[in-house]
């Protein structure tokens, strides 16, 4: 969740109460430990205080995954709960550090202070990260798409790039579209316009656009083209950065388009900055999967840490329960 | 040819519409992830149950019990994997715990099984009951091997003592005279804490310095340890060579020649109860009594067969320097043992009485052996007994040592001119009955740093002591104030030490440091050492397993919380 000035006006309230909840939870439990040779522990009467609202806020911290994963739930908007989710997740610090007297105790009671604080920390990592990460997505990425749909914009990529080449040099084959493509991309060919989907800055502003080129026939000695495509571009455009391609670096990829234009003749140009601005837009793509896997990888720690603190919680309530 | 060109439309129909319902690797992660996690928590949790018996864990995993809050402390680990050796499932342990009554039948249970091991006195006679309410209020395990349930903090002691009187059950108060408790003790500081006050002294003023040592005993140190113990300035020393008791002489003597002045030291009489007593004790001292293995906290008592009698012998008779009167009896005895000493002395000297006639029945005004042996023995014995006990009154001081009036009280009444009593001395064999004290564990510090009274001489040995006891009734115990000095909140010399102030204190000043609650830092020694026994007797087997043997009673034990 971003905090930004547009909605930090939710959160002062959030902070207020964590900072006032925190200095009094500190004051009480310093007077009970006043003249004392340790902290109170958990079962003294401030600490199992803060346990039990530390315990009950953790719970709520799991329903969070309840109330995403069943969206006909309307118990509060979801961004209400996110905030909520935040905010009292870092109140169960002070209030579960207490609780243990500054203490690891047993191996239970030590495990379950390693995943909460392990917890706390990929949850603080992460809201780190959603303050950082879609604010640098929305600037480098302009060429950003559904992160699942990758690899299926990337072959429609390459469709767009060999009808582009086979205008000006040629046919080439299609073969490695599936059917579906074939029909979505090569109906009707030959086609009357080109369409190719491009990123264009226009000062501050930057954003896809499609272009569409009228076809002509074939340039004579536009050879390079077709053997820079088949050799680099298209597998650069295949697998991306997993590619040994010089297209991965956009200088050089730069000079190498630059080269070509300087080889062929002025009316492969527009057709050759178009190629350019295909391999920028795969760049683009596995930048946005590289960024894509920060922004989401650290909840495959969060969560599973979560469940297990979870579990274990219960369980050592049950036994503080029993053997109080 | 329109219909050939690519629209918006077709280009964004290029993304199926049902994409979502095709899961990313990274919700799929998440969900295996999390159920390994939970498979993973219950898998670790159940490796430590003790399957066999499952209200209880693998005792072979005892460091690592997966329920256990903390590792209970060396004393009880033999029970790390048996809650139920000390908890009464679902009962709170502590009575003040919080959603438990006030006096909680259940933490008594609890209490139970502590006393079958660790019965204990009262602290108080006077205590209210609900101010105490269990054993775990106070002494709380699960807190590492190296915790010490008895080392507890201030607060648990201020609690009652910085008001006591709030916490005394008034029915049940005693009038106990000097012995009354102060009612508010706060932390160990000359504000906080009263003076100290041992039994075996008076009470002079309120500032607890000016004590007056009532022990009933003719001695004072500053002259013992004056060279040559000298009681007039101008008056001979006493030599090595005077000492009267021959095999005496070396201990005190140790490498000065014979004609030089007695110098007498700390340990000339001190001697601590660790003392490697076969190999430093005089040879006269008696060893058969003392206990082997003492931890050398006190000095042993001293007695005036071991420390005094190397002078001051009581030896009545220059003719018969072997002949002495026993120590620790009233004149009466004094005389009895006299008139023997002098019949036989009287016989020895003149064995014709023996020979005499002597007539079967007893004749008007005669009398069965000679009247002039008779007036003989009669002078000796009072001649002797004037000896010993010289009647200070007229001023005929005494010009001997070895005699009691050296060292002790008589009563005033009188009976044929000799003290019908010798009052008894009081000395304690421990002076502060209500606080402990190590004396070897402040060997590092010179005895004269805490007892200067006893010094005649300055520490350069040149000059005369100004705080040297000028009486026997001099008190040379030190007070707060000279505790403090390191047993304080450690004062450094500023930040970078720029500070002139000496450093001060550091050493721990918490209320354990000098008391304990049950008197439990030597369980059957001193105060209620009759009623520490435990309170159960077990074999091995039910010791090991925690399980309950045969109640053992003792005389006079009752539960520490009634």
């Amino acid at each position: 969740m971003l905090i930004d000035r547009r909605n930090l006006a939710r959160h002062w309230p959030w902070l207020v109460f964590l900072i006032l909840v925190t200095i009094a939870a500190t004051v009480w439990h310093s007077l009970s430990s006043r003249n004392a040779s340790n902290w109170p522990g958990g079962g003294s009467p401030s600490g199992l205080t803060f346990g039990i609202v530390g315990g009950l806020l953790i719970l709520f911290e799991f329903a969070l995954w309840g109330r995403k994963k069943v969206r006909s739930w309307r118990i509060g908007r979801v961004q209400d709960w996110m905030i909520a989710h935040i905010w009292l997740g870092l109140l169960t610090i002070p209030l579960l550090l207490l609780h243990t007297g500054f203490r690891w105790g047993g191996s239970l009671s030590t495990v379950l202070l390693i995943l909460f604080l392990s917890v706390i920390a990929s949850g603080i990592w992460g809201l780190i990260l959603q303050q950082v990460l879609p604010t640098r997505m929305l600037h480098q990425i302009p060429a950003e798409t559904i992160h699942s749909q990758i690899d299926r914009v990337v072959r429609f990529m390459i469709a767009d790039a060999r009808r582009l080449v086979s205008t000006i040099c040629g046919p080439i084959s299609a073969d490695f579209l599936d059917e579906t493509e074939k029909r979505a991309i090569l109906h009707g060919l030959p086609v009357s316009h080109l369409t190719v989907g491009a990123v264009q800055t226009v000062g501050r502003v930057q954003g896809k656009i499609l272009i569409t080129q009228v076809p002509h026939a074939a340039i004579p000695g536009s050879e390079p083209l077709s053997v820079l495509y088949l050799n680099s571009i298209e597998p650069y455009l295949l697998s991306g950065n997993k590619s040994q391609s010089p297209l991965i670096l956009p200088n050089k990829s730069a000079l190498i388009f630059q080269e070509l234009k300087k080889k062929l003749s002025p009316e492969t140009h527009d057709a050759i900055s178009l190629l350019e601005n295909l391999c920028d837009q795969r760049r683009q793509l596995d930048r946005q999967r590289q960024l894509h896997h920060w922004l989401h990888l650290w909840l495959i720690i969060h969560v599973p840490l979560s469940a297990g603190l979870v579990v274990l919680m219960l369980f050592h309530i049950w036994i503080a329960l029993k053997y109080r | 040819m329109s219909f050939n060109r690519e629209t918006g439309k077709d280009r964004w129909n290029r993304v199926p519409k049902d994409y979502y319902k095709h899961r990313d690797p990274i919700p799929t992660w998440k969900i295996l992830l999390s159920t390994g996690a939970l498979v993973l928590s219950l898998a670790w949790l159940s490796s430590g149950v003790d399957w066999a018996r499952p209200t209880s864990w693998k005792a072979t995993d005892r460091n690592s019990l997966r329920a256990n809050h903390g590792t209970l402390t060396r004393a009880h680990s033999l029970w790390d994997s048996q809650c139920d050796a000390c908890h009464i499932p679902f009962e709170p342990i502590d009575g003040r715990a919080l959603f438990s009554s006030v006096s909680s039948p259940s933490s008594r249970s609890s209490d139970k099984l502590c006393m079958s091991c660790h019965a204990g006195p009262d602290h108080h006679d006077s205590t209210i009951d609900a101010e105490v309410r269990s054993c775990a209020e106070c002494h709380r395990d699960h807190q590492g091997r190296d915790f010490s349930l008895v080392r507890l903090g201030d607060n648990e002691c201020t609690r009652c003592h910085q008001s006591l009187e709030k916490h005394i059950d008034p029915k049940r108060k005693k009038k106990e005279g000097r012995e009354a408790f102060v009612d508010s003790v706060t932390a160990f500081n000359e504000s906080g804490h009263p003076p100290f006050g041992p039994e075996a002294a008076e009470l002079v003023s309120k500032d607890g310095e000016s004590l007056k040592d009532r022990s009933k005993l003719k001695f004072n140190h500053a002259r013992h340890m004056s060279p040559g113990i000298v009681k007039n300035p101008g008056d001979s020393p006493y030599t090595y060579e005077q000492i009267p008791v021959n095999e005496e002489r070396p201990r005190y003597q140790k490498w000065a020649r014979s004609t030089d002045a007695v110098q007498l030291d700390c340990s000339s009489c001190h001697q601590l109860d660790s003392t490697e007593i076969g190999a430093s004790a005089p040879p006269t001292m008696a060893t058969s009594g003392f206990p082997s293995r003492s931890p050398g906290r006190y000095y042993l008592p001293i007695t005036f067969q071991n420390e005094c009698r190397g002078c001051h012998v009581l030896s009545f008779d220059p003719s018969r320097k072997n002949l002495e009167v026993p120590h620790g009896v009233q004149p009466d005895q004094v005389r009895e043992f006299l008139r023997q000493s002098q019949t036989a002395q009287v016989l020895l000297a003149d064995p014709a009485i023996l020979e005499g006639y002597t007539p079967t029945s007893r004749l008007p005004g005669k009398s069965p052996i000679s009247v002039t042996a008779r007036k003989r023995l009669d002078e000796a014995v009072s001649r002797e007994m004037r000896f010993m006990f010289p009647d200070d009154s007229t001023g005929s001081q005494h010009q001997n040592a070895n005699n009691c009036m050296e060292c002790h009280y008589y009563s005033k009444d009188r009976i044929e001119g000799y003290p019908v009593r010798v009052e008894p001395t009081r000395v304690p064999e421990v002076w502060f009955t209500h606080a402990s004290f190590n004396h070897t564990a402040h060997r590092g510090v010179s005895c004269r740093d805490c007892h200067s009274g006893a010094y005649a001489m300055s520490e350069d040995g040149k000059s005369l002591n100004p705080r040297a006891s000028s009486s026997n009734v001099d008190y040379l115990i030190p007070g707060i104030s000279n505790c403090v000095q390191c047993h304080a909140p450690a004062s450094s010399q500023g930040w970078f030490g720029t500070s002139p102030a000496p450093v001060k204190g550091g050493a721990s000043f918490d209320c354990t440091e000098c008391h304990r609650y049950h008197n439990g830092d030597q369980t059957l020694q001193g105060p209620g050492a009759s009623v520490q026994n435990a309170g159960a007797e077990r074999s091995i087997r039910q010791f090991l397993e925690a399980r309950s043997g045969r109640d053992r009673k003792m005389p006079g034990q009752k539960s520490p919380h009634p």
